[in-house]
């Protein structure tokens, strides 16, 4: 039994002494030793808290470690997964060691059951989740004069175990009103040390002044909760990412979820006049052959490759996703702020870098070190398991907003146009888009582009070379026929006329374009898989791939 | 006590500038399939751990930039290459193509052909990869005399790398 702290009288102490289990007062009162008087005086003189409340925790709050120093600032607020400090102060504490549980106002983030089914907010310590959290008052308040202050600082990281856990923790939060929790201490000195007695410990928590209440509560007060809110940089995409080999490399793949054909953009961008009907249809029977609008990998040379054209981040932390999200960034400031600047991802000079943003000591990494550290843990032990990759979700979730998406299709209009606006070797004065005029034509070009950008024209111009030689054979036979035919007639009016070899002007092709167009195609599409010079590296699958676009365009 | 200490870092700095001219000339072991290209009188260039990636589809592993002593200037292991090359010509820059090839493994059963390919530009001087551009692999690009890589493929020959820049 605790002694009252609020005595006013001799009757009262008497009392709460006779309370007490200590022997010593009660044989000192019992043998009057003392004066009624006496006693009188001995109240309003000494403290009474100084004889039997031996120890006294004056706080307790979340801080944040001052960088480079031993001191802690407080805070208010803090992001799910970050890491901070739970700060306990108290007097005549040396050495003693604090139980502290974190507690959730609104029952958010306390999903984890401990073993007597209580929920609690699970923190990690030491890498560890742990319920009680244990700290122990080693250090000495430089703030307190007297010297009799000490505290402990406890590291934590707000976060579950188990990724699962840490999905749920951010799915709740995703659902308050506010997108946030409020999180205060409860703080015990007197389970843990078995030279304390509750009796022997004075909290100034929350009711301190109150004689009927529970004191050893802090933070929990409005205005004084410590504010839990997220970053969502994809946490959606929890344990979607699969180990995957290649090789005999270890990476990982989010094979993405929207094809083309899922694209939900295309109204409002054919209304905007940013594509045509017939372009909407070239790229959703390209989607066969292509990634899907939000898949993303690191498993290969480069650093990632991300999205419907693949795009990718170079080892030197270049490429053609760095110019995406560079050209994004000046469209949409604000949504390149939120989904890659707030998420640790910069694009700066065409190049692509992370920081940890739950850690504000990282460092800002590129090239080898950021390859490295997206595939940290993605092990042959983990193989074809889907785990969580904390670098990649942003990704993800970037390429999936509705605006990037739409950029995709642009991009990959732009590649098309691009594609079919270039010449072919020795006919330079014609471009592709004037030999191919069909959906399968076009499709067929862009299919070369975005897998062999350089072999095109090259390509290109051989299958037309091989089409004018076939064409003019053709010719030619039909001539010596004709020449045949006209030995044997001697009027010359009825003499048949020899016919022209093929224009190599595709524009004065008239009826006959399409029937042309489908020779070349025919030569084209399976030429672009086999090697045309010795150090050729053709395209893979050319002709299955151009069978699957027949199939979809013809 | 000054003067020592400066001559003796002279010494020291010499005879390491020395040393490393002086180095034996390597004996250069070529394997069946290895090609060595002589790509001007201090470097070569070696191609070699030719092996077969996929049916019918064998590539180099390994390319060496070696100086004329035949000593390793830097080493490109990461992707593969047909063997392929275009050197610039003041002799100072080289392209290579470099591929990612393999199967990606989905599921014990299921997997994908994995097939990607770009070049790299660099610098002969040190063996630094300058960039990685997909549209410098040949066919459409090519060297002009000033040294500038030119995309033959749009008709306006527009610069892609230029070595002033």
């Amino acid at each position: 039994m605790a002694l009252d702290l609020k005595i006013k009288n001799v009757n009262q102490l008497e009392e709460q002494v006779y309370k007490t289990n200590s022997s010593d007062f009660k044989t000192f009162f019992k043998s009057k030793l003392v004066h009624r008087d006496m006693m009188n005086f001995i109240l309003h003189t000494i403290n009474l808290n100084e004889l039997v409340k031996k120890h006294t925790i004056t706080n307790a709050y979340f801080a944040i470690k001052d960088k480079n120093k031993e001191s802690y600032t407080k805070i208010d607020s803090i992001k799910l997964e970050q890491e901070l400090y739970i700060i306990v102060k108290g007097t005549n504490i040396k050495n003693k060691k604090v139980l502290v549980n974190i507690l959730d106002k609104d029952n958010i983030l306390n999903i984890v059951k401990a073993d007597d089914d209580r929920k609690f907010v699970p923190v990690l310590v030491n890498k560890k989740q742990v319920f009680g959290i244990e700290g122990k008052f080693d250090k000495k308040d430089s703030s307190d004069k007297t010297g009799k202050t000490y505290f402990t600082a406890i590291k934590i990281k707000l976060r579950a175990e188990k990724d699962d856990d840490l999905k749920k923790m951010y799915e709740n939060l995703d659902k308050t009103k506010d997108d946030k929790a409020y999180l205060y201490l409860l703080v015990d000195i007197h389970t843990v040390n078995t030279d304390i007695k509750k009796g022997e410990v004075t909290y100034e928590g929350k009711n301190k002044d109150d004689d009927n209440s529970v004191t050893n509560y802090w933070l929990d007060e409005k205005d004084k909760y410590l504010v839990v809110s997220f970053c969502n940089c994809g946490y959606q995409y929890i344990n979607k990412f699969q180990v995957t080999k290649y090789g005999s490399v270890y990476g990982l793949v989010y094979w993405g979820t929207i094809k083309f054909d899922k694209f939900n953009g295309w109204k409002d961008l054919i209304k905007d006049k940013k594509l045509t009907e017939e372009e909407k249809e070239i790229l959703i029977a390209m989607s066969e052959n292509e990634g899907k609008l939000d898949s993303v990998q690191s498993y290969d040379s480069e650093i990632l490759t991300a999205g419907a054209m693949q795009k990718t981040v170079n080892i030197d932390g270049k490429g053609e996703f760095p110019i995406q999200i560079e050209e994004f960034k000046k469209d949409f400031p604000k949504k390149y702020k939120a989904l890659f600047e707030d998420c640790g991802w910069t694009v700066e000079n065409k190049k692509m870098y992370y920081k940890n943003p739950r850690n504000k000591d990282s460092k800002k990494i590129r090239g080898k070190d950021l390859k490295s550290k997206i595939r940290e843990g993605f092990t042959k032990d983990k193989n074809k398991k889907k785990i969580r990759s904390a670098i990649l979700e942003p990704i993800v979730k970037a390429i999936i907003d509705q605006d990037f998406q739409n950029k995709q299709v642009i991009d990959f209009i732009t590649r098309l146009n691009k594609a079919l606006n270039k010449k072919p070797e020795g006919h330079a004065t014609y471009k592709l888009k004037d030999f191919l005029k069909s959906k399968l034509g076009k499709a067929t070009a862009l299919d070369h582009d975005i897998n062999r950008p350089g072999h095109v024209s090259k390509y290109f111009e051989n299958a037309l070379d091989t089409f004018y030689t076939t064409k003019d054979k053709e010719t030619d036979d039909e001539n010596k026929k004709i020449e045949k035919e006209n030995e044997t007639i001697t009027d010359p009016k009825l003499k048949k006329k020899k016919k022209e070899k093929i224009s190599r002007n595709p524009n004065d092709w008239g009826d006959n374009h399409k029937g042309y167009e489908k020779e070349i195609l025919e030569i084209y599409g399976p030429l672009r898989g086999e090697k045309i010079d010795k150090n050729d590296k053709p395209m893979t699958d050319a002709k299955n791939r151009y069978t699957k676009l027949k199939d979809k365009l013809e | 006590m000054r003067n020592l200490l400066i001559l003796l870092i002279f010494i020291s700095a010499y005879s390491c500038k020395n040393h490393k001219q002086h180095l034996p000339k390597k004996t250069l072991k070529i394997n069946q399939h290895d090609t060595v290209i002589n790509l001007s009188k201090t470097r070569k260039l070696l191609f070699t751990g030719y092996k077969e990636i996929l049916k019918e589809d064998s590539l180099y592993t390994k390319r060496l930039l070696l100086n004329a002593d035949n000593h390793t200037i830097a080493e490109y292991t990461e992707t593969f290459s047909t063997g392929w090359f275009s050197l610039s010509p003041n002799k100072k820059y080289i392209i290579l193509d470099r591929i990612d090839l393999g199967y990606v493994y989905m599921s014990e059963t299921d997997s994908i052909l994995h097939d990607k390919y770009s070049c790299m530009l660099i610098k002969l001087n040190d063996g630094d990869i300058i960039d990685y551009i997909v549209s410098i692999c040949g066919g459409d690009s090519l060297w002009n005399k000033k040294n500038q890589i030119i995309d033959t493929s749009y008709g306006d020959n527009r610069i892609i790398f230029d070595p002033k820049k």
